[in-house]
This record gives C-alpha cells, sequence and structure tokens, in this order.
C-alpha cells in the first residue's frame, strides 16, 4: 500500500508541474516529444490501468471543484456534466459496466441537463458569501476530510488489494450475474423505486402547474420580493 | 491492478467538495448540485468495495443504482420547487426563504 501511495502522489505532483514545465518550450514537436515521454513515464511507472485512471481521478476531482467554486450556475451545470461523465468513465476500471451506463444515462443526460435548464431558466442573483461562513466551511469540510482519512487507512481490510479490468466475456456474464441478483434478492425493492421516481415526476411537473396564486398561498416568505 | 485507496481517496475528495458546497453556497441550484457530488462519493465507495470482494455478491452494485434512482428523484423535485418559489420571489437564495409551510391564521 505505501508504495501505491507513493507513487499516487508522486504522479500527482508530476502531473500538476508538468502543465508549467511545458509553458517555457515554444516548439510544437519538441512539446509533442515531452508529451509522449510523460504518458511512457506514467505507464512505465504505475501500469497502464493506474495511467489511465489517475488523470481521470484528477480530472473529476478538477470539474467538481470548479461545479462548486465557479461563480456562473451555467457554467457550474457544465462542469457537473463534465464530472459526471468522467466519474462514470472511472466504474470500468471497477468492472461495473453497466452502472457506467447507467451513471452516464441519469446523471449526464438526466440530471445534468435539468439543471441545465433551470439554470437557464433562472436568472441568478449574485450573492457574496461571507468570510466568517466561507472559513467555517473550510474548517468543518478539513475536519472532517481529515477524520475519513484516518477511518479509510485505518479501517481499510488488507486483504482487498487489487483487481484487474475483466474480460468482455466477463463484463456481460457479470452484467447477467448482477440483473439475476436484482430481480431475485431486491425484486420488491424495483417497483418501490419505480413508483418513487412516477411519483418524483408527477410532483415535479405538478409543482411547475402550480399558479403563482397558489405558491404565495402557501406561505412562502421571503426576505426580499423583487418580482 | 490498482489499489482500493485510489478509489477511497476520490471518495474522500468528492465527498468533502460536496459537503463545502453545501455548507458554504447560498444558491437553490448549487446546494443540489453539492449534493449530487455527496451522493456520488457514497457510490464510489459501494461500486469499489463490492468489485474488490471479488463480485460474489452483487449488493453493493444494488445499493449504488437505488442511490442512482433516488438522486433523480430528488434532483427532479428540488429543481421544480425551486423554479416554482422563483416565478413567484425572482429570488432562490436559500437564506432569504424563511418558510415553505402553510400560511400561518394571522395573515
Amino acid at each position: 500500500m505505501a508504495v501505491s501511495l507513493t507513487l499516487f502522489f508522486i504522479t500527482l505532483g508530476v502531473m500538476l508541474i508538468f502543465p508549467i514545465i511545458m509553458r517555457f518550450f515554444e516548439n510544437v514537436f519538441l512539446k509533442m516529444i515531452l508529451y509522449v515521454i510523460f504518458s511512457g513515464g506514467l505507464v512505465v511507472m504505475l501500469g497502464i490501468d493506474a495511467a489511465i485512471i489517475a488523470p481521470l481521478m484528477l480530472l473529476t476531482v478538477y470539474f467538481a471543484s470548479m461545479a462548486v467554486a465557479d461563480p456562473r450556475v451555467m457554467r457550474a451545470a457544465i462542469y457537473l456534466l463534465m464530472a459526471m461523465v468522467l466519474l462514470g468513465f472511472i466504474y470500468i476500471f471497477l468492472n461495473s459496466e453497466i452502472l457506467m451506463a447507467l451513471h452516464i444515462s441519469v446523471y449526464g443526460g438526466g440530471i445534468a441537463i435539468l439543471i441545465l435548464f433551470a439554470a437557464v431558466l433562472i436568472e441568478e442573483n449574485t450573492t457574496i458569501i461571507d468570510e466568517q461562513t466561507m472559513r467555517t466551511g473550510y474548517l468543518i469540510t478539513v475536519i472532517l476530510a481529515f477524520t475519513m482519512g484516518i477511518l479509510t487507512f485505518r479501517g481499510r481490510p488488507e486483504a482487498l488489494t487489487t483487481t484487474t479490468i475483466a474480460s468482455l466475456d466477463d463484463g456481460f456474464a457479470l452484467v447477467n450475474d448482477f440483473s439475476v441478483f436484482l430481480w431475485t434478492t431486491y425484486n420488491h425493492v424495483i417497483p418501490f423505486l419505480a413508483m418513487l421516481i412516477l411519483g418524483a415526476l408527477i410532483g415535479a411537473v405538478r409543482l411547475a402547474l402550480t399558479d403563482k396564486e397558489v405558491i404565495n398561498e402557501l406561505g412562502v416568505e421571503t426576505e426580499e420580493v423583487s418580482s | 491492478m490498482i489499489d482500493i485507496i485510489w478509489f477511497l481517496l476520490l471518495s474522500i475528495v468528492l465527498f468533502s467538495v460536496g459537503l463545502l458546497g453545501v455548507i458554504t453556497q447560498t444558491n437553490g441550484i448549487r446546494i443540489l448540485i453539492s449534493i449530487e457530488f455527496m451522493l456520488n462519493a457514497a457510490n464510489v465507495n459501494f461500486i469499489a468495495f463490492n468489485s474488490y470482494y471479488g463480485l460474489v455478491d452483487f449488493t453493493g452494485w444494488s445499493m449504488a443504482l437505488f442511490i442512482i434512482a433516488i438522486a433523480a428523484a430528488e434532483a427532479a423535485i428540488g429543481l421544480a420547487i425551486f423554479i416554482s418559489v422563483y416565478r413567484s420571489f425572482g429570488d432562490i437564495t436559500l437564506g432569504n426563504i424563511f418558510s415553505l409551510g402553510e400560511a400561518s391564521e394571522a395573515e
């Protein structure tokens, strides 16, 4: 584990420093050669699986951070879309092609687009967050992340060390086994989920069609009524 | 061959990013986005542990599937509520909304 972690942090460092180094080179061919050497070095150092997944993870974290931090909601929704698609690709490395397909369909094709439409419909008022809230937020997040990190490292089972990507045939077999498992062990949950999503759909349509007066009667109170 | 710790680290970072967004942001849509990241951090853990246990049982994958379905329902309802509130008041800054309950008798 120590070797793997060391390699992970070395990769992280190199990937952060590499774009800065590339700024010093003007020649395109030289840049291309450097990129090839960098990619080859990653593959040799980490192995092909890890060399692919490391940039994917870093990009996912980057897009996730931008989705939370970008001042415009529209851009945040696009960053969410990118992060979700990349996260879906990471599931391939966990032999879970079926969940990758579901994840990209639901998050990339459903939720992100829904949020994108909402961002288009709503004219955002830029809110300035006070420093006290920011400081408290960062403090709580750092403490919780630190605690989770310690728990992860201490509670991690030593037996679970490595896995490999399954072949295509094995992947199909896994999807088949997963489907059988779902429709046998959890067969009573699937109709419940279907009802839940149908209820949410009907509720969302009902809310969207609600008249302005009805919402006023519900007693929604705001500080500033701008409309 | 990838160590499971990579996925666990990714999960921690994603959860922290989502948590930071929920605590610091005031815009309703942005908070929904942050909650999606927190749910996805849980998903990564479920799928990673299930895959690394040798795939004799698919409980982790099943839980991830249920979380995806619930997240979709939550996003649909949440956005519909925000759009309704916006149509009436022109603002979805959650700090400015005091109540979504029934109007009091005094009013």
